[in-house]
């Protein structure tokens, strides 16, 4: 018996001294092939462009104001809400709720170099998604990096120059200081056509309407009806209320004009009570 | 003509029940052999070990004491094998089955770490020798699959060579990319039930508790020739613990924390006070009382995540009933229910930032429910049947917005003969039924029927030479939506044939081969999932999908180098045409389609074994693959060309040191174009046991470099985590 015990001692030892070299050993080598990589996976600077900028405001941030975002989009306006998703964004949380102008630095980090067609900053209300939706830049757009023709500028990032910087965008706050409110009813008449994707209210300064500035947008119900009441909050100031529909497959500047009214909301009237007459039967052009 | 087709099959049936019938009452003369299993190393006897006479379909297990008893068993010569789990595998030769006399013996099994040459059920549905069949197969061990101390029953599946998990997909040799878990290419089943989901044809791993599991079969390479769709790139079979003739109780508790990722954005808790933390409970009990084999489990796991949107919170119970008859026939019952909070994770829009989930879609549920019963009758000595019926519900849609999904609904049923006239022979055949039935407003109301008759043959010419021919006729029936006018009713059929081969040319050499056609039909979600949004990516339904269908061929070398030694070399090359893939064009849409002919070929090398009286353990798995599209210099989306395993063990007293390194190579394309940094995965992980009385004491580390990946568009994978458990059973 006290051979056996003896023996199972001696294997014991022999293994534990085997387990240590082992230990030693496998470790050492693991430790050693990882650091001499110095490699840990995906680099945290991984990023072949950069577009640097700042935002010009000139008005007190509005109250509900959660931050500011700029987008980098291959097109504007966007196909779709994709188009938003792939596009490289920057969220701008470091402004002054108070000051009325204010110069609010921003970079954007992009993923691939890449042609793109424009720059837009977009206000983000306290509830909003995170991300834009597809009519988000429609509604919210607050300024783009443009040129003196009211035309985007592109941006063209190649590995010759992958770095755009000195890029300042204009902001226009007062367009998302929904302080008014524009209800009443639309009357339809004419047969509602099959092919009707979207029904949109328009509120813009002018007709002739300006991408680099666009109007505000407000999506109606689709279901066939004789009459539809509607209620939004808008900017103050002299606007064009333009109904129009798109075709299933259209784009959204696509547009067929339906009807039209002006709207003034003030700061004495900032309820305004409007009808307009929208008819499928007739078509109109601006 | 489903109809027509099922009449026949019951027909058929009919008739050989009925000549089944004629052959017990033919056999007059016999006998019974008695016997006793014991450890060798504590000459206690083993309960639960398979007793096997093999030219029969006869076979019993042993009782608490090691004892069985075969009766019924026509007078002659028989070879009898017992096997067990865990422990080597031995074949008593020449047991004489004689007039008033009963053959009794002793055998004592080993405790083997690696089962060289293990017993399994799923390559051709019946009990055979892993050596003795032509595909390539792998067991993993209840043993092995604990030791990984898995959260989730995938983190463990990732030892076995050529496997790749993707979240919900189960990748074998590249047959699978990432397409959330959607018209998987790999079968898994529990028990040989099926558990994909009938609208998405998913695997459901969130039925699986590894705690529950006593091994898992792992078949590379088609199936479809014995178990029809989903099995083109392989089949994994859950096989659960049976329960014990000795009462059995299991605890396990684990827990652990995340560290701070490498990559400093992907740490959305940083500069809060929470701690990114997991923890799981198992409890299983088993006992016989009579003739009734109970076994009773429940576990819960949470997580928090180890980035955002990824927590979750599970339960799972399970129950699994045996009943022996007197006349050897058996009954199973296995139930398992899971329920699920957990949080929508979508995608990254870049390394820093995350698609925002709405906060009302953030959080959900999804649940789950298999039932299944069985009954197996050995109508003789070389005659045996099972019936199966199963129903599986769940729901596992992505509940966004308006893509609400009703918990899809599985009923089947099967048949199967097992016919072994003698030790060279053993014919399988019979049918698989199902019923799906689906609703969701993202593809309306969609039934669906399915009937299969398969048939195979092994054939041992020679006891060094074997043949495998076999084959089966799917036909899967969608019915038009009964609340559509312009839904039309789809059909698809098809027959997958296989042959293979089996030849040791020398007593510790295997070489082996198979040619074998696969197929899988469409899913009802690839199919008719439209017009919906997910990710901000419009999904589009595709009508006009054709089934894939696949040519694959192998040719495997095995040798056994020592008792506890072997290594393995396999090559492969498969052909699909028609493959379904997930393509997005623009970014903006996205549709499964028919993208064309696809070759995958590869090699493979797996050794495994364990020296100095098992105390060291080395497991190497290496697979080259270069899974392509026709005209595509690129891989597969969600491919890569090389992984790798190398798990390493050391037990010198009562510790044990496990070292587990992952490699995979790069992936050169994900599902949504665009810029992406593609990067290897190495992963190591270590665990030290500490084993004291009935109790195992577990610290670990897991991606011990803290090395930072994705195998998904932006999705990042597990970063650093410490780990401790108990386990105990008594």
């Amino acid at each position: 018996m006290e051979e056996l015990l003896q023996e199972v001692n001696m294997n014991f030892k022999w293994h534990r001294r085997f387990f240590g070299a082992f230990l030693i050993l496998a470790i050492t080598s693991l430790f050693a092939a990882f650091y001499a990589c110095d490699d840990f996976g995906l680099d945290p600077d991984f990023f072949p462009g950069i577009v640097k900028g700042q935002l010009r405001l000139s008005q007190v941030p509005p109250e509900k104001t959660d931050e500011l975002q700029v987008y980098l989009i291959k097109e504007f306006p966007p196909r779709n809400a994709a188009d938003l998703l792939e596009a490289s964004t920057a969220r701008i949380l470091n402004f002054s709720r108070e000051d009325s102008t204010q110069l609010v630095p921003f970079e954007i980090e992009v993923d691939a170099l890449d042609e793109f067609g424009a720059l837009i900053a977009v206000w983000k209300r306290v509830t909003d998604s995170e991300q834009a939706g597809v009519v988000d830049p429609f509604i919210n757009t607050i300024g783009g990096h443009c040129n003196e023709q009211n035309e985007f500028i592109k941006i063209n990032l190649t590995e010759s120059q992958p770095v755009v910087e000195g890029i300042i965008i204009d902001v226009d706050l007062e367009k998302v200081n929904r302080t008014s409110r524009v209800s009443g009813t639309i009357n339809f008449t004419g047969s509602w056509p099959e092919d009707l994707s979207n029904l949109v209210l328009v509120f813009s300064s002018s007709l002739n309407i300006n991408l680099c500035n666009p109007p505000e947008l407000r999506l109606l119900a689709t279901q066939p009806t004789d009459s539809l009441n509607y209620d939004f909050p808008i900017s103050p100031g002299a606007k064009i209320a333009i109904l129009v529909w798109i075709k299933t497959g259209d784009a959204i500047l696509d547009f067929r004009l339906l009807g039209f009214a002006a709207v003034n909301p003030t700061e004495e009237t900032p309820a305004l009570n409007v009808d307009i007459n929208a008819d499928f039967g007739t078509p109109m052009s601006f | 003509m489903i109809l027509k087709l099922q009449k026949l099959v019951v027909r058929i049936f009919v008739v050989w029940f009925l000549f089944s019938l004629s052959l017990v009452y033919g056999q007059a003369t016999k006998g019974k052999i008695t016997g006793v299993v014991l450890d060798k190393n504590t000459q206690q006897g083993l309960p639960g070990a398979n007793v096997q006479v093999l030219g029969t379909v006869l076979g019993a297990s042993t009782d608490l004491e090691g004892n069985f008893v075969i009766n019924k068993i026509p007078f002659g010569q028989y070879d009898v094998r017992i096997s067990m789990i865990g422990y080597g595998r031995q074949t008593v030769k020449d047991v004489a089955v004689i007039v008033h006399e009963t053959p009794s013996f002793t055998v004592e099994l080993e405790e083997a770490a690696v089962e060289i040459d293990p017993v399994i059920v799923t390559v051709s549905k019946w009990q055979q020798e892993a050596n003795n069949t032509s595909a390539s197969v792998e067991v993993l061990t209840a043993k092995e699959i604990m030791s990984r101390n898995p959260i989730k029953i995938e983190d463990a599946l990732e030892t076995a060579a050529g496997v790749q998990i993707l979240q919900e997909n189960i990748n074998i040799r590249g047959s699978d990319g990432w397409t959330f878990g959607i018209g998987s290419r790999v079968l898994v089943l529990l028990d040989g039930v099926p558990i994909m989901t009938s609208d998405m044809g998913a695997a459901n791993l969130f039925m699986i508790s590894p705690a529950d599991i006593e091994r898992a079969e792992i078949v590379r390479g088609a199936g479809s020739a014995i178990y029809g769709s989903s099995a083109m790139g392989g089949v994994i079979n859950f096989i659960t613990r049976k329960p014990t003739p000795k009462s059995r109780t299991y605890i396990r508790a684990i827990a652990g924390i995340y560290d701070d990722h490498h990559e400093s954005s992907y740490n959305w808790a940083a500069g809060s006070d929470t701690i990114l933390h997991f923890n799981r409970q198992d409890f299983t009990h088993s006992r016989q009382i009579g003739n009734l084999g109970l076994r009773l489990s429940g576990s819960q796991s949470y997580s928090t995540g180890y980035t955002d949107h990824n927590k979750f919170q599970r339960y799972n119970i399970s129950t699994r009933l045996n009943y022996r008859f007197p006349n050897a026939s058996q009954w199973t019952f296995l139930g398992n229910y899971m329920y699920e909070d957990y949080d929508v994770f979508l995608t990254w829009l870049s390394q820093r930032q995350a698609t925002r989930v709405e906060e009302k879609d953030k959080v959900q549920t999804r649940t789950g429910i298999t039932l299944f019963t069985s009954y197996n009758l050995p109508i003789s000595s070389k005659m045996g049947i099972e019936l199966r019926a199963f129903l599986n519900r769940f729901n596992l849609g992505i509940q966004l917005g308006s893509v609400d999904f009703s918990p899809a609904l599985g009923l089947g049923g099967a048949i199967q003969g097992t016919f072994i006239p003698n030790s060279k022979f053993a014919l399988i055949y019979g049918a698989d039924f199902k019923f799906d039935r689906t609703k969701s407003v993202a593809y309306g109301k969609r039934n669906a029927n399915l009937v299969a008759p398969f048939l195979q043959l092994d054939w041992r010419p020679a006891s060094d030479f074997g043949l495998t021919f076999g084959g089966r006729y799917d036909r899967y029936s969608i019915d038009p939506d009964p609340n559509s006018n312009n839904s039309e009713g789809i059909v698809f059929d098809h027959f997958s044939p296989k042959v293979g081969f089996n030849f040791h040319p020398f007593e510790n050499i295997t070489l082996r081969g198979s040619v074998s056609n696969g197929f899988k039909f469409p899913v009802i979600f690839q199919l008719f999932f439209d017009n919906q949004e997910i990710a901000d990516i419009v999904w589009v339904a595709n009508t006009k999908l054709k089934s894939e269908k696949s040519w694959s061929y192998e040719l495997g070398y095995r040798e056994k180098i020592t008792p506890t030694w072997f290594v393995e070399f396999n090559a492969f090359y498969t052909e699909v045409r028609d493959m379904i893939d997930a393509r997005s064009a623009t970014g903006s849409t996205a549709n499964f389609e028919n993208i064309g002919n696809v070759t995958i070929p590869g090699v493979e090398f797996v050794s495994n074994g364990r020296w100095l009286n098992n105390r060291l353990g080395l497991k190497v798995n290496l697979t080259y693959m270069n899974p392509k599209e026709n005209g595509n210099t690129r891989l597969l989306p969600h491919r890569q060309k090389f992984i790798a395993f190398v798990g390493g063990s050391y037990r010198p007293g009562p510790f044990e040191l496990q070292l587990d390194y992952k490699y995979s190579s790069a992936q050169e394309r994900y599902l949504i174009p665009g810029t992406h940094q593609f990067v290897p995965q190495k992963v190591l992980d270590t665990q030290i046991f500490f084993y004291w009385k009935k109790f195992t004491f577990l610290l670990g580390v897991n991606n011990i470099f803290n090395y930072e990946y994705t195998l998904r568009d932006k999705f990042p994978e597990e970063n650093r985590n410490f780990i401790a458990g108990v386990t105990t059973e008594f």
